[in-house]
């Protein structure tokens, strides 16, 4: 199988924030959930990725090729989608396909009109006259009117209503039907990635977490809530990460390696997400330390 | 091809500006007109063009243009190359629209030869030339807002400094300092590849 994105011990510095070696791969064919608070480093990954920062050290594959290699060449089938649409404001849907038409040798004018009807965006209106929704839909369109095989989308859903958002998705998945194209979809709104994403990669301060497939995150972890004596009787080798409230503990960990007999739940991205940030890994110790203070 | 589009972008995007421009012009072109002062026009065809070339450099930092361009298959020396043929286009525009009426006007006819309207013609090109080659590589590297405080730096300290050059300058004569305006042309045509060159460094070297 051939990857659509690989990235390799990426570094960059850039004042107080560090990327720390991020490394993850996107195979062909599949939607990658890049999650993470903001300021954890998706936004810099994503710059990295296209070339707008250089990197300061790593191996960044697109398409199976290195940007230096044929940087034309990928810039050409790569679609990008930022939280804001970056043309000027004052022009129109319109103006910018007669652009567009002559950056990309393959621009597809009807499919980009066809798009715009069909998300109902006016192509005669201006920029500035758009709502936030129009705006990101007329961003996505243009993204994928010289039909890519890689989208590489950075929080396109972020400030929208969830009417709009569903229909955005509804786009990515007709996208995904070519079994040749892939996504980058960077979020923190975590029911979208749910949605679509096959794997969820998570950074948290400029360092990946893990990088998983969706189906292992929900079916393979699983949160555990309970006071911190009941926590003793739980196998230490089995918890990932735990955080403590006033209700007792809430303990993220590996569904297979405890016995079906403790009543646990499946947790959602965004537990996953809260209890890795804001929780304690060390678990064993942690529930020792709070046995001894007691 | 992309540098093409490049400025068709900027062309629709200066469109409303430049509509308005020209009815600035034609008000200019009566009042000279009237007041026989048409000399004047050629300046005000520099100091509009400029401007042109500065609103479109703040409309791209508004939209953060430069960042989604650079994502798109188009070189980075393609898009300075295209802010350079911008302030080309307009400035050879705005002479051509003038140049005309100071031709035909009584002014010129009573005091210039078709030869005086050429130096004078190469000799604001020159100017011109010089002024965006100043004005481009620091737009780029630092912004518009910051680039056009160091531009007015630029211009502003000769004038200072003219105190100083005068007092220095009594002793030389005025024709030999003359005889060397031939050269202005060819030091402003250098100095615009320089700039050219500087240009697309930063540019290559800027991150968004």
């Amino acid at each position: 199988m051939t990857n659509a994105i690989e990235v390799q011990k990426l570094r960059k510095t850039l004042h107080k924030f560090q990327l720390k070696d991020v490394s993850f791969t996107l195979p062909t064919g599949t939607i990658m959930g890049f999650v993470g608070e903001n300021g954890a480093g998706k936004t810099t990954t994503i710059k990295c990725i296209l070339d707008l920062m250089k990197k300061d050290n790593g191996k960044i594959k697109l398409l199976g090729k290195e940007m230096n290699e044929d940087e034309m060449g990928i810039k050409s089938e790569i679609g990008v989608v930022f939280d804001d649409l970056h043309f000027p404001q004052n022009l129109t849907a319109k103006k910018i396909s007669k652009f567009m038409n002559k950056v990309f040798s393959n621009w597809d004018d009807s499919y980009y009109f066809d798009l715009l009807n069909k998300l109902k965006v006016q192509e005669d209106k201006k920029l500035n006259e758009l709502s936030r929704g129009m705006k990101m839909k007329l961003s996505i369109a243009i993204a994928l009117a010289h039909h890519p095989k890689l989208l590489i989308l950075d929080e396109p859903t972020s400030g929208l209503d969830p009417i709009v958002r569903d229909e955005i998705l509804d786009i990515f998945l007709e996208f995904m039907q070519d079994e040749e194209h892939s996504i980058l979809f960077s979020s923190h709104i975590t029911s979208d990635l749910e949605k679509i994403a096959d794997y969820i990669t998570f950074i948290h301060d400029g360092k990946i977490l893990f990088c998983e497939s969706k189906d292992t995150l929900l079916y393979d972890y699983a949160i555990w809530r309970g006071s911190v004596e009941e926590s003793k009787d739980l196998p230490p080798e089995s918890m990932l990460s735990v955080r403590e409230h006033s209700f007792g503990l809430e303990i993220l960990l590996k569904r297979s390696e405890v016995s079906s007999a403790f009543s646990l739940e499946q947790p959602t991205i965004e537990e996953i997400m809260l209890i890795y940030v804001k929780g304690v890994h060390d678990v064993a110790r942690f529930v020792n330390e709070r046995l001894s203070n007691a | 091809m992309t540098l093409r589009a490049l400025l068709m972008k900027d062309f629709l995007m200066l469109s409303k500006q430049i509509k308005m421009m020209l009815v600035i012009f034609a008000c200019f072109i009566v009042v000279s007109l009237i007041t026989d002062m048409t000399i004047v026009l050629v300046i005000f065809a520099l100091i509009f063009s400029s401007l042109q070339l500065l609103t479109a450099f703040s409309f791209d930092e508004m939209s953060n243009w430069d960042k989604y361009v650079n994502t798109l298959p188009v070189d980075r020396k393609t898009v300075v190359q295209s802010k350079y043929v911008l302030g080309l286009i307009l400035i050879v525009c705005g002479m051509a629209i003038f140049t005309p009426f100071v031709y035909f006007s009584d002014e010129f006819s009573k005091y210039f030869t078709l030869y005086d309207l050429f130096k004078a013609f190469v000799m604001v090109l020159s100017v011109a030339l010089i002024y965006i080659s100043v004005m481009i590589p620091f737009l780029i590297k630092f912004g518009t807002q910051k680039g056009r405080l160091i531009i007015f730096a630029i211009v502003f300290i000769p004038i200072f400094g003219s105190n100083f050059i005068q007092s220095s300058l009594l002793d030389i004569d005025v024709n030999q300092l003359m005889s060397y305006i031939n050269y202005v042309p060819i030091g402003a045509f250098l100095l615009l590849l320089i700039s050219y060159f500087v240009s697309v460094k930063w540019y290559e070297q800027k991150e968004f």
